[in-house]
């Protein structure tokens, strides 16, 4: 095991804001004394100062208000966590014409903002980041949707998988601080509207292959005229399209893929395609793949372990609700929230229909225990993009974050002469480890007070302070960079699990700390899950007010079991695939 | 109701019957509300949303601002009564509400709830603004309150019920379904609520007892089935989960609300009934989507949307000479409406109509040329002309542009056979096997080419039999068993080719298909006769060995 030394008080990370950002902040637990902040943004101030360009020149355009996602990347290998964000562009021909003219001095694309996180001597720190777009060599000018992470080459540098309304980039990491664009050397481009996208090594061969989520048939009449029921111009949805293929490519180890949609089983049946997660949902040792459709049912494809999947979501009872609705998915996001040792899903939906919880029965099947939770209510009102489970207080279970954004205007936000009238706040809800959730947007901090049309949402450690903060993405917004502050009320331990002989994130890998008391958490490595959005691979578990961690359990892709007994808690630690005591090197 | 002249004939009738219909349910002319509403009760009123009308279909914004008129003469009448007020404020409301201008209405409501505390029907219709703008709570208690003022408001009581199991009032949902219940004995929505909380609970066995009373009651509503099956699939009945979920549909159950159903007599204009016909289509309701677009052309003749859209929906009725007219009349409105001309090309080559399709398909590609469906339907119209030569370039880029199609693949290699192109044939079908593997229709075609295919040199016995038991093994019929028989014979195994080729007679014969009696016994004749007993080459060679490729 290697330890690194990025575990830290988040009272001194608090004090490190303050003089950096000016910002008034008090350290808090969630359920502190009224008024304590627990997210604050500090995006401008730290060096990103990043507005979302949607391209709209007043045609209703659907692509306008789709996107988009975000990553957290560590692209630089330097132990904390960097930004990319994805851009818009023009859609239409002149600039002119643009309904929020765009105005930055060149021509919009995705950013690239390296974290240049200062550790000061006395333990406090500072965020700073810098755009090194430029120098990175990366030319995303498409029109981006979202970004997907992953070291697809095994070269121990992470790579970018942009996924756009047309073709989309893959941007091979060479290590020292620059990318290349590798997308038709190894094949995977999509010329399709393609959404959300995954690394995933789902034939366990020790390579990473990609899951590309497709939307609609764009191309064919991008000026399709929709309206709402009170006759007004609206914008479309996708009935109002044909629905497009997902695509799996599998990597084929030699630094090129091949297109297995269809000899898969994926080209079967599709939706229009949003957020997509893997996950081992019926924990038969072979990762699955969910995929979120906007108004048709979701798939669950399960492994075969033969390179071929089958959907059963129908069965699962997770493609449609449980009174036999199919929903507007948007972002989805699979973890363990009842500590039961599988994965549950959550999914974000349209306005007019509630977010949906599908709890896993430990075998692969479902049921839609939404109101049960007492998550229905909230979404009711609300268009859910963006979501992710995370631990935001430590408390060691996990909560829910959702980005929501109307898809049409709403007539509140008209009368109060919003020029973009799709924004709603976001909402924040606490899981009370008793199979219920409760609001704790409220005192959450002033990012929930906004209103905006928030997309995706990316979660990691960006401070490297033990907590877990939220990279948002604003559709014709700024983009912004929630800083956790919750304090060290809680314990937690972190992991970065680095698969076989390679540096690479192994992604797949289950998690299970079990704590003195017996009792375990179950985490998964992944980069996937939200809505179009990258998140870090770090594994950080809450401990509650646990102070010992007795076993960390990991179950690696490739089927092999390891177990390390009494690791180290308040930081992060690394754990290498095959390195456990007693393990034959 | 019938239309006299111009076109607020419908709109203005509409709103007298409803200020009558609406006085009347407020009670008689004793009752105080018939008193002039003082300066000091109107002082309380909330101002009424103005919406926005900017942008609304013309019809519509003409028809909701005279609405406004008539309750602002109502309003600005001193002498008027407090009940005629909330009639006003009450109507002006169902207007804004029939057209989802949610905030407008509910302003208006509020008025007239106020004026008239006693009108069940004011809560009711809040409860529904509060519900679609997914306010629960807000919802739940103007239910309570409609039902408190009209203990047989069934529709409030359902809705209750729902509203309640959203909120995880379990109980209170309970017994607001109960109460529909003893109101309307048998009624599949309340009984589809009682389901769904018998689910939520785990309690699969009432679960599957009150969706099934369901169903008997609204055998049509199949959205239920997947209710159903989630409840049996609890009870570990896996065979009846399955059955059901393989019954599923869209059409669910909603209860008759005649206060809210009636609201769409008040929407007027082209762009309405379009929104309304598409959701209906998408629910498969083609015979009212095809109301709905038929009443949308009424509104706008000249709107060329609004005829394919109808075209389309009675072309899901079966009526595709109708169907045909509807493109063709939109063509003339538009002639650059794609949609129409694809559609009127698909109409005609299924009517077996293709010469006079191809033209209309060639227009659809020169415009959007990547459009897959369209290649692959003039593939079709052009074999059914007889031209196969051209089709293969569509069948082609069908192909191409979308890799899933099995038409594609198993079409143009039907023409290339045709052309006696085997070799191409193979390799098409060859290419789309290894792209779409588990596609039985190309597998049977590359089989039966490689068994039977005139030309020697494409014949593979071994690699025929071999497709021929996959797909013999996912579907047994009679069809399937012939390609066996014919890879047999191809590897010499008459024998066994014989075998396999007597059950296909006998099938045939027992199914009294005599018109392909005389060609399957040929057949089977020359299995019989020992080798060599393959289909017969070009070259009239025959081998005893058979063949297989290197």
């Amino acid at each position: 095991m290697e330890c690194v030394t990025t575990g830290r008080s988040i009272s001194r990370l608090v004090a490190a804001i303050v003089a950096a950002c000016g910002l008034l902040v008090a350290a808090s637990g969630y359920g502190a004394a009224p008024g304590d902040v627990v997210f604050v943004d500090v995006a401008r101030s730290a060096g990103i100062e990043f507005t979302h360009f949607n391209g709209m020149t007043g045609n209703f355009t659907i692509a306008e208000i789709t996107g988009q996602g975000a990553g957290l990347v560590d692209f630089d290998g330097d132990g904390d966590l960097d930004v990319y964000l994805v851009q818009g562009q023009l859609l239409g021909k002149e600039m002119s014409k643009a309904v929020f003219p765009w105005r930055g001095a060149d021509p919009p694309t995705d950013r690239l903002y390296r974290n240049d996180l200062i550790v000061n001597r006395d333990g406090t720190s500072r965020l700073r980041f810098i755009d090194v777009t430029g120098a990175s060599g990366i030319e995303a000018v498409g029109y981006g949707m979202g970004v997907a992470t992953g070291d697809y080459d095994n070269d121990g540098h992470v790579d970018l998988y942009i996924t756009n309304l047309g073709s989309n980039q893959l941007y091979r990491n060479r290590g020292d601080g620059t990318f290349e664009d590798v997308t038709s050397k190894t094949g995977v481009d999509d010329p399709r509207w393609s959404t959300c996208a995954a690394f995933v090594d789902y034939d366990r061969d020790g390579d990473l292959d990609l899951y590309v989520s497709n939307y609609v048939d764009f191309e064919t009449s991008p000026t399709r005229e929709c309206y709402s029921k009170s006759s007004a111009r609206d914008f479309c949805g996708p009935d109002a399209y044909n629905p497009v293929p997902d695509r799996l490519f599998r990597n084929r180890g030699d630094g090129t893929f091949e297109d297995v949609t269809l000899a898969s089983g994926i080209g079967k049946q599709f939706g229009a395609g949003f957020g997509v997660v893997a996950a081992d949902y019926n924990l038969d040792g072979w990762i699955d793949i969910y995929v979120a459709n906007d108004g048709d049912p979701n798939q669950l494809w399960i492994n075969n372990g033969d390179g071929s999947f089958r959907n059963e979501a129908l069965w699962a009872g997770a493609a449609i609700n449980s009174e036999g609705s199919a929903e507007a998915s948007m972002g989805v996001d699979a973890d363990d929230f009842d500590e039961d040792g599988d994965d549950d899903i959550f999914m974000t939906h349209i306005m007019e229909e509630t977010n949906t919880l599908y709890v896993n029965d430990g075998t692969g099947l479902f049921e839609d225990r939404t109101s049960a939770a007492g998550l229905a209510t909230i979404s009711l009102g609300k268009t859910g993009f963006g979501t992710g489970w995370f631990d935001f207080d430590n408390d060691g279970w996990l909560d829910l974050l959702i980005h929501n954004g109307a898809v049409r205007a709403l007539a509140e936000r008209v009368r109060a002469g919003d020029p973009y009238p799709l924004g709603q706040p976001n909402h924040l809800l606490r899981n009370t480890g008793k199979g219920t959730f409760e609001i704790a947007s409220d005192s959450a901090g002033e990012p929930f007070q906004l209103i905006e049309v928030s997309r995706g949402a990316a979660f990691g450690d960006i401070d490297n302070d033990g907590d877990t903060d939220v990279l948002m993405a604003n559709n014709n917004g700024p983009a912004r960079l929630l800083i956790n502050q919750i304090g060290n009320r809680n314990h937690w331990i972190g992991l970065r699990l680095l698969a076989g002989k390679v540096e690479r994130d192994a992604l797949g890998a289950r998690v299970q700390v079990v704590l003195a008391d017996g009792s375990s958490r179950w985490r998964r490595v992944r980069t996937d899950g939200s809505f179009c959005s990258s998140r870090d691979p770090r594994v950080l578990v809450g401990l509650g007010a646990a102070a010992k961690v007795k076993e960390v359990r990991i179950l690696w892709p490739g089927g092999r079991r390891e177990t390390w007994r009494n690791p180290p808690v308040d930081q992060y630690s690394t754990f290498r695939e095959g390195t456990a005591p007693g393990e034959k090197k | 109701m019938n239309r006299v002249v111009g076109k607020w004939a419908i709109p203005l009738v509409l709103f007298m019957s409803l200020m009558v219909a609406i006085r009347h349910a407020g009670g008689d002319t004793e009752n105080p509300g018939s008193e002039p509403a003082d300066t000091a009760l109107r002082s309380k009123l909330t101002p009424v949303v103005e919406p926005d009308l900017a942008g609304l279909d013309t019809v519509v914004a003409d028809q909701l601002r005279q609405a406004r008129q008539e309750t602002e003469a109502a309003i600005a009448d001193p002498t008027a009564s407090v009940d005629r007020l909330a009639a006003a404020y009450g109507t002006l409301g169902q207007f804004y509400h029939a057209y989802e201008l949610f905030a407008a209405a509910e302003s208006c409501y509020l008025n007239a709830s106020f004026l008239t505390p006693q009108n069940f029907r004011w809560a009711h219709l809040l409860a529904d603004v509060a519900r679609h703008k997914g306010e629960l709570d807000e919802a739940a208690a103007r239910y309570e309150a409609a039902w408190s003022l009209q203990p047989y408001d069934f529709a409030a009581l359902v809705r209750l019920g729902e509203v309640y199991t959203e909120l995880g009032r379990a109980e209170d949902a309970e017994a607001a379904f109960k109460s529909a219940l003893a109101l309307n004995p048998g009624s599949p929505s309340a009984m589809a609520g009682l389901g769904q909380l018998a689910l939520n609970r785990r309690e699969f066995g009432d679960a599957v007892m009150y969706f099934q009373a369901a169903l008997q009651a609204a055998p049509d509503a199949n959205r239920l089935h997947y209710s159903l099956a989630m409840a049996y699939r609890g009870l570990g009945d896996l065979e009846a989960a399955r059955r059901h979920l393989e019954q599923r549909g869209t059409v669910g159950v909603r209860p008759p609300d005649p206060v809210v159903d009636q609201l769409e007599l008040l929407t007027e204009g082209e762009r309405v009934h379009l929104v309304r016909g598409r959701l209906a289509f998408a629910s498969g309701r083609y015979r009212e989507a095809a109301d709905e677009f038929a009443a949308a052309v009424a509104a706008d003749p000249s709107s060329a949307r609004a005829l394919v859209n109808l075209g389309t929906a009675l072309g899901q009725l079966g009526d595709l000479n109708a169907a045909i007219e509807k493109y063709q009349q939109a063509l003339v409105v538009d002639p650059d409406q794609t949609t129409a001309r694809f559609n009127l090309g698909s109409s005609l080559v299924e009517l077996q109509r293709a010469a006079e399709a191809i033209p209309h398909l060639e227009a659809v590609l020169e415009s959007t040329p990547y459009d897959a469906e369209a290649h692959l339907l003039l593939a079709r119209a052009l074999v059914a002309t007889g031209d196969d030569w051209a089709s293969l370039e569509h069948f082609k880029r069908a192909a191409e542009l979308d890799p899933a199609n099995v038409g594609a693949v198993t079409g143009g290699a039907g023409a290339l056979v045709r052309l006696r192109q085997f070799v191409r044939a193979e390799s098409v079908l060859d290419a789309g096997h290894r792209r779409i593997p588990d596609s039985g229709e190309i597998a049977f075609a590359l089989a039966r080419l490689l068994a039977a295919c005139p030309e020697a040199e494409v014949r593979d016995g071994e690699r025929a039999l071999e497709l021929a038991w996959v797909v013999f093994a996912a579907k047994p019929n009679p069809r399937h068993a012939q390609l066996i028989a014919q890879s047999l014979a191809e590897l010499g195994r008459c024998e066994e080719a014989a075998e396999w080729q007597q059950k296909v007679v006998d099938a045939a014969a027992e199914d009294g298909a005599t018109e392909v009696l005389p060609a399957l016994q040929a057949d089977l004749d020359q299995y019989v006769s020992g080798p060599p007993c393959r289909m017969p080459t070009d070259e009239g060679r025959s081998s005893s060995t058979g063949s297989t490729r290197k």
